[in-house]
């Protein structure tokens, strides 16, 4: 099953997305706890991309798609017209350092990773793709 | 989200009411601030109607942490679901952050 949603980049629509994901999650017998995680995957990204939109003053449009196969549960989302991200570059919170520098940010990504088995990003025509997938063996039991 | 506030046996309780993403966490932000400026002694937040809670809300209580030590003010969490405590303990954020299953658990670390 593929489900699709397209959205602005305005936070107003962050509840939106996570209304639309609690339900289908639900629908595939997803946990609840888990649901939880995979929802809150998708709103660490979209919240960056939102942010980093407002700072240029540039809404735009982000297409949204989750895939259920094989027990498997792939989400993709791409910002378009973007500069290339490098997720390599990204490196884990250090929580010591967070609290000492009473920084707010600097948790998302790293919630992400932990969260999933899988995070890639690819770059194509302007466009950044994130590519999230995570495995629910007991998904292919409940059919 | 929704968010008040409430003096209680001299203790400072801020009670959370819905979803804390990126649109609603500077509410959040806001209180802790003037909590800590008012330098009250203890702090705790009401977790038992929080639904949601994103990086950016876990990002608030962090970013006051290390005030709420160096004015030694008492700050704990009380009533988390268990998707929410979920959250915090993907990070490991129980250990910095004190967490109490309830309001009478919390009182009682403080010794009220």
């Amino acid at each position: 099953m593929k489900y699709n949603l397209s959205i602005k980049t305005e936070k107003e629509n962050l509840k939106k997305v996570r209304v639309f994901l609690e339900k289908i999650l639900k629908d595939l017998h997803v946990s609840d706890i888990e649901a939880n995680q995979l929802i809150l995957v998708v709103d660490e990204i979209l919240a960056n991309l939102m942010i980093h939109s407002a700072k240029n003053n540039d809404k735009k449009d982000i297409d949204l798609t989750l895939t259920e196969e094989g027990g498997e549960i792939t989400f993709e989302i791409y910002d378009y017209n973007s500069p290339y991200f490098d997720l390599t570059q990204h490196e884990d919170a250090n929580l010591q350092d967070l609290v000492r520098q009473k920084r707010k940010g600097g948790m998302g990504l790293t919630l992400v990773k932990n969260i999933m088995d899988e995070v890639e990003v690819y770059y194509e025509d302007n466009t950044n793709i994130w590519r999230l997938q995570k495995r629910f063996p007991y998904l292919l039991v409940k059919k | 989200m929704n968010l008040n506030t409430e003096k209680e046996q001299g203790i400072h309780i801020i009670h959370i009411e819905g979803d804390l993403d990126a649109s609603s966490s500077i509410v959040l932000d806001t209180a802790m601030y003037e909590a800590i400026s008012n330098e009250e002694k203890h702090i705790l937040i009401n977790c038992e109607k929080l639904n949601y809670i994103s990086s950016a809300g876990l990002g608030v209580f962090m970013s006051h942490l290390s005030d709420l030590e160096e004015k030694n003010i008492f700050f704990g969490l009380y009533g988390m679901s268990e998707k929410v405590k979920n959250v915090f303990e993907i990070l490991g954020l129980q250990q910095l952050i004190n967490n109490y299953t309830n309001k009478e658990e919390a009182l009682q670390a403080i010794g009220v």
